[in-house]
């Protein structure tokens, strides 16, 4: 084996490409949004896909605006595209600013990591840039422009790490927005109507809605109705916030009939050693039990933050490989790689933990309190966990979206710090929303007839989590979100609210009919049982995975199942629809049925996520096949033949 | 009844796995209301105790099978009570019984019982009636059984059997010493799991029932060759090794290139290990590229030559007009190639064989294999640790083996159908991982082995007809448990469609389980289709008259094995090219894990799709009674006008 060709980043093995000049066509420029402007362009410039020897480079034109880095190119992706998912927002080779994590400077042999804020006066070929949701590509200048490289990458570390929340984009987005649809979508819970109506949803005995935190005068971090046991006066939460970090004092957020309630709260401040403050608001809460059953209480300090993006980035590196020769080493050990990630292992914990809970309270209807640091990040992963497992509402779309409002948006989890929206000093970015997201994924694998929501549908929730266009996750708490709207903060002008649950913002209705898992059983009601050892969990290869074209099976994988799901399905509201014809009854038909049976011939293992049209013509791959000196001198014993 | 404990708890958590079916099978002939004598008396009603292909019987034959059917929906309700009863196959007879033996189950605990063996099958009954706890493993997938414990023994369960397993299981038994019990049921297993070491045959020729659709008939080596069209220009049928002469581990009738002679033949046969000179496999059916293989030349440290070795592999290129070249694929590790020299083996000189490529493929020996899965099972049996499940997965290297395989397969799939150009596949003897290697190129590149009767012929063919040594490899009947000859190269192959059965979820007619009966009854010796070591073996012991064949079994029943997302009629891909990066490759757990309850092994997924075919399906039914309701209506309202 040819070590210095594998080590070599693109391409000695590619043809070179031309150096004559592109034209775009109209159609192919970058499109901009209302209020984004550019701030450089680079002519010429060619970008690769890491990896793959089948995919030639694209030609194309790099622009850098406020919003994006995009990348025109003349490439025809009609053909392909009922392939991949569009995005109203975005190009094909567009990606938000906000979604960049790393730029890296290539070299010959090595990869050098620019610090954001730092200005680059030398020249510039190659750029790899590494995405937050491992969205991996290369730049190369070489044709450009002499500085392009330099340019480029410069407004690159002053956009895409904006280090006032002001500076996002979502402040300068003029499109109107009137968000008539938003209602059938989510509850948001930020309001005390949905807070009511939850508390009557689920019938849970002994809780009462306080409003001591009007116009967040308790503490900014909570929401401003907030539920408490029934005994607790609002003088009571007036001085127990104070002893509570993040000002984070006990609140229920789901129960049962029986009386059995969901609690979250924050620890003590360190300071006081005292434990009894917590101990009188939990005899409150036994008290607030029709049976007086002590509450158990679940502690969630670990994993941290902290544990949870070391893990992330360990687990990026083997979802980004930029060398066939990186590749190949991961591969060969493989498991071992990932084991030392930790990754699958936080997501085991968090689902035990929720799996302890949900089943204290289900089985043993005891009242059940999370418990976390500050408690905004295990907390609203393994209260959410919960409640999906026990509460079938929260498996449907609605009721799922209107959960991540509950417990995450409004309950304070600090998604600009940990999405790293903004960059400061004491922003933690740790991707906890992803790890959920993860744990989601693992229940839908082992139950996927009772969601409604589709692996597609939260592979694309945490793409759009970076969307700087949307308010859902771009705050750290609701009381943010509300000075902000309302201009408050730095007299800015008041941002206008566009949800992420909108997601006709963003998408085709055909996309988003791709978001309904066709499993789904709706008599689907009971408790789920999951397993949430390491051996049944699996790596969730349609989000991670999906940017290493090399690893796309070509017209196979899940979207296969999925596809002659939908096609089943639809068949069979047809075939209702028809015999309801005679009974009178009504069945809504959906779409063209023989789509589906079109797209199963078409669309590869990463589907609606590939971008890889090459695939098409050239299923064979050969980075992955040519013979491996690691393979063959492995450490394997040479028994007799 | 509740049955919280043991293995039938374990076999009904997934209603498709053999040990259920099986004790389904069995009760029918009970259900029938006769006993396992009578039973044998009814199969015998039949025209034959083998197999005609002449219509009458078979109607006949279908018509009892959908009798026998009836009976068994019947009776289904009536099944759940009756579990206790021990139910006989046709031809199996109970040798021997103890009471009072203590089944030391390792996730329930302790059940006391009544253990009972066959000519087939070992059985344990907890006679705890709300504890009932069932074991059924057939004798052929016991490798070794051992006394634990002795006079001295003292402490509770400390004396007894334990018995292990090929299929991934231990299981223990704990006698009382008092009663002597377990000097007859050590003999009696060591009698019916090793008969051939104890001068008795195996269970497959004692077999007696009957089933509507004869396995034996699936493969029929001239309608295969056809099927690929040979006899053509390129490609001739020879009949020269009918008698084993030639090669006695290779089938009656292969096919070979039309140019060459008998002469030929002769002389090639002596250069190549064990006589097994290149012969075809498959045929492209535009290219007309092909895929041969053969055992190794021997080439010895002289670095010997043979011109009409050479002139043969030239005739082999000659025949695909497309490609002026040639891919042998030695499936070897190259220093295991070289190594071979010293033993008058080795490879081809690139001097010697000026067209053709030679690649080595790197798939260790059988040693190696069989070490490979020893540690799988220590990982997977009985309890796993699972904070060290990720790491134990990858030091048993199995799953990086099955990626080797794989990625074999895919570069001669890749030559063949992209490049057009012929491959030859060897490795040592060549009926091993040239067995692997052909069988999955094959099946990924033409269609019909993906489905139930042509994966049947693959198997027939590539594996059985070739000569892989399935007697030597697994071992039937014969107690040396440690025989180095023993690999688990077959289970491999069949992990490897597993795998790629998971990357094409719909381009495969058959189901997991029908892969887990298959291995299933590669051991159980229930069946003739495994016995033996080639077809001169097979031939010579009548195992076409004197058993039942496996694919009889699954043919009878194709229902349990279809896959619901099989897409025959969508004009699918006729190649398909897996990802063999280990990224993609799984364990299968299913199948190595799938006697431990904490693991999940059935797929919700193939379960929801079948609810929802159901669902189709009523709904067909519900319309089209209702057209028929509306046609009589239409003519009854004709015929009386008012």
């Amino acid at each position: 084996m040819n070590v210095l060709k594998d080590n070599s980043r693109f391409t000695s093995y590619l043809d070179e490409p031309e150096l004559e000049s592109i034209t775009l066509e109209d159609s192919q420029r970058t499109k901009f949004l209302d209020g984004e402007t550019i701030v450089c362009e680079a002519p010429q410039v060619l970008m690769y896909t890491p990896l793959t020897q089948t995919n030639k480079p694209l030609k194309g034109v790099l622009t850098v605006t406020t919003f994006k880095l995009s990348f025109a190119s003349a490439e025809d992706y009609e053909s392909y595209s009922n392939c991949y998912q569009q995005n109203y927002l975005l190009g094909v080779n567009d990606v938000c600013l906000s979604l960049i994590d790393c730029i890296y400077q290539l070299g010959e042999r090595n990869k050098k990591k620019l610090l954001p804020g730092q200005s680059i006066s030398g020249k510039i070929k190659e750029l790899l840039i590494v995405c937050k949701n491992m969205k991996y590509f290369e730049l190369s200048f070489k044709n450009s422009d002499k500085d392009s490289g330099k340019l480029i990458a410069n407004a690159l570390l002053h956009h895409a790490y904006p280090k006032r929340h002001q500076l996002l984009f979502a402040y300068d987005y003029k499109e109107p927005y009137i968000n008539t649809a938003l209602i059938k979508e989510a509850k948001l819970f930020q309001f005390k109507h949905d807070w009511e109506k939850e508390l009557q949803r689920t019938n849970c005995p002994g809780w009462r809605l306080s409003h001591v935190n009007f116009n967040y005068q308790v503490s900014p971090l909570l929401i401003e109705t907030i539920i408490v046991p029934q005994s607790v006066t609002d003088s009571i939460i007036k001085e127990a916030v104070e002893k509570f970090r993040s000002r984070f004092c006990p609140v229920w957020v789901w129960g049962t009939s029986q009386g059995a309630a969901l609690v979250r709260m924050a620890d003590l401040l360190p300071t006081i050693t005292d434990r009894t403050e917590e101990n009188k608001l939990l005899e409150h809460i036994r008290k607030s039990h029709p049976q007086k059953k002590a509450p158990h209480i679940i502690d969630l300090t670990s994993p941290s933050p902290k544990d949870i993006y070391t893990s992330y980035v360990k687990l990026r590196d083997l979802c980004t490989p930029e060398t066939p020769r990186v590749f190949k080493s991961q591969d060969f050990k493989f498991y071992g790689l990932l084991d030392a990630t930790k990754w699958l292992s936080h997501v085991s914990t968090c689902l035990s933990k929720a799996k302890e809970a949900a089943e204290k309270i289900e089985h043993s209807n005891f009242t059940v309190v999370l418990q976390e640091g500050n408690g905004q990040d295990l907390n609203c992963l393994v209260s959410s966990l919960t409640q999906i497992i026990l509460d079938p509402y929260f498996r449907t779309k609605f009721g799922f979206q209107s959960l991540i409002q509950k417990d995450w948006v409004v309950m304070g989890h600090p998604f600009a710090n940990r999405l790293r929206h903004i960059l400061s000093k004491d922003v933690e970015q740790s991707p906890v929303f992803l790890l959920f997201l993860d744990c989601v994924w693992q229940l839908l694998q082992q139950y996927p007839a009772a969601f409604q929501i589709s692996e597609t549908y939260l592979t694309t929730l945490w793409d759009s989590a970076h969307l700087s266009v949307f308010d859902t996750f771009l705050f750290n708490c609701q009381h943010q979100r509300f000075m902000a709207s309302t201009g408050n903060c730095n007299a800015h002008i008041p941002l206008t609210l566009r949800s992420v649950w909108d997601w006709r913002e963003q998408f085709s209705e055909k996309d988003i009919a791709l978001f309904c898992n066709p499993l789904y059983n709706d008599r689907y009601i009971e408790a789920l049982r999951p397993s949430t050892g390491l051996p049944n969990l699996e790596v969730w290869g349609q989000c991670y995975f999906r940017w290493i074209s090399d690893l796309e099976i070509p017209r196979g994988g899940r979207p296969q199942i999925d596809l002659f799901s939908r096609y089943l399905v639809q068949d069979i509201l047809q075939k209702q629809y028809n015999s309801a014809d005679v009974n009178g009854t009504l069945v809504k038909i959906n779409r063209n049925m023989e789509e589906y049976v079109d797209l199963v011939k078409k669309v590869n293992g990463f589907f609606p996520f590939s971008h890889n049209s090459a695939l098409v013509n050239n299923p064979i791959n050969n980075v992955l096949l040519t013979g491996d000196t690691l393979d063959s001198q492995s450490i394997l014993n040479l028994n007799n033949e | 009844m509740s049955r919280k404990t043991g293995s039938l708890e374990l076999l009904d958590m997934d209603p498709n796995h053999f040990g259920k079916e099986n004790y389904r099978s069995e009760t029918k002939s009970l259900n029938l209301g006769k006993g396992p004598e009578s039973a044998n008396n009814w199969g015998k009603t039949s025209p034959s105790k083998s197999y005609c292909s002449s219509s009458s019987t078979s109607t006949e034959n279908v018509a009892s099978t959908l009798e026998r059917k009836k009976a068994q929906a019947a009776t289904e309700q009536n099944t759940l009570n009756r579990q206790d009863d021990l139910t006989l196959l046709p031809g199996e007879k109970v040798t021997g019984q103890a009471r009072d033996v203590t089944y030391l189950c390792p996730y329930q605990g302790p059940a006391r019982g009544v253990l009972t063996v066959t000519n087939y099958k070992l059985y344990f009954r907890s006679a705890d009636k709300d504890l009932s706890n069932v074991i059924e493993v057939p004798l052929g997938v016991v490798s070794r059984i051992e006394k634990v414990g002795g006079a001295s023994s003292r402490g509770e369960n400390a004396y007894g059997i334990e018995i292990f397993c090929k299929d991934m299981r231990n299981l223990r038994f704990a006698h009382k010493q008092e009663n002597h019990s377990r000097r007859t049921v050590f003999e009696k297993l060591q009698t019916y799991a090793f008969p051939l070491s104890f001068k008795q045959q195996l269970f497959a020729f004692e077999y007696q029932e009957i089933f509507s659709e004869n396995g034996w008939a699936v493969y029929e080596p001239i309608a295969e060759l056809k099927r690929m069209g040979v006899n053509n220009d390129m490609w001739k049928i020879t009949k020269i090794n009918e008698h084993y002469t030639i090669c006695d581990s290779y089938p009656a009738v292969w096919a070979i290139p039309a140019q060459a002679t008998d002469e030929d033949i002769q002389v090639v046969c002596t250069f190549r290990s064990r006589g097994r000179l290149p012969v075809l496999s498959w045929i492209h059916p535009e290219s007309q590229a092909t895929i041969t293989r053969c055992a190794q030349p021997l080439v010895g440290v002289s670095g010997k030559r043979c011109r009409e070795d050479e002139h043969y592999i030239q005739l082999i290129m000659d025949a695909n007009a497309q490609s002026h070249k040639m891919i042998i694929m030695d499936a070897r590790p190259t220093a295991n190639a070289i190594a071979n020299k010293a033993k008058g083996g080795g490879y081809e000189s690139e001097d010697a064989y000026q067209h053709a490529e030679l690649v080595f493929l790197d798939i260790h020996n059988i040693h190696v294999m069989r070490e490979s899965l020893r540690k799988l099972k220590e990982l997977c049996y009985p309890n796993i640790d699972e904070t060290k499940w990720l790491s134990g997965v990858e030091s048993t290297y199995w799953l990086k083996h099955i990626k080797c395989i794989l990625a074999g397969a895919v570069r001669i799939v890749d030559k063949v159908e992209n490049h057009k150009t012929s491959v030859l596949v060897h490795c040592s003897d060549g009926w091993d991982r040239t067995a692997q290697l052909t069988a999955l190129s094959m099946l990924m590149l033409d269609p019909y082995y993906r489905t139930i009767k042509g994966f049947e012929v693959l198997v027939e063919k590539e594996w059985l007809s070739f000569g892989h040594k399935f007697q030597q490899r697994v071992g039937h009947g014969d107690e040396h448990h440690s025989d180095a000859d023993r690999s688990p190269v077959f289970l491999q192959f069949v992990d490897c469609v597993w795998q790629i059965t998971q990357q094409f979820p719909n381009a495969f007619e058959f189901n997991e389980h029908f892969l887990i009966t298959i291995l299933d009854h590669l051991y159980s010796c229930r069946f003739g289709t495994f016995l033996f070591n080639s077809e001169r073996e097979r031939s010579q012991e009548k195992i076409k008259e004197n058993s039942v064949a496996l694919w009889s079994y699954t043919n009878s029943n194709l229902d349990l094995y279809r896959n619901p997302l099989y897409w025959a009629n969508s004009k699918q891909e006729r190649v398909l090219v897996p990802i063999a990066s280990i990224r993609h490759i799984k364990l299968w757990k299913a199948y190595y894990c799938r006697w431990n309850p904490s693991m999940r092994t059935q797929d919700p997924v193939y379960q929801r799709i079948r609810e929802l075919l159901k669902l189709k399906e009523q709904l067909e039914n519900t319309a089209q009674d209702y057209k028929k309701e509306q046609q009589q209506r239409m003519t009854r309202s004709n015929a009386s006008p008012t």
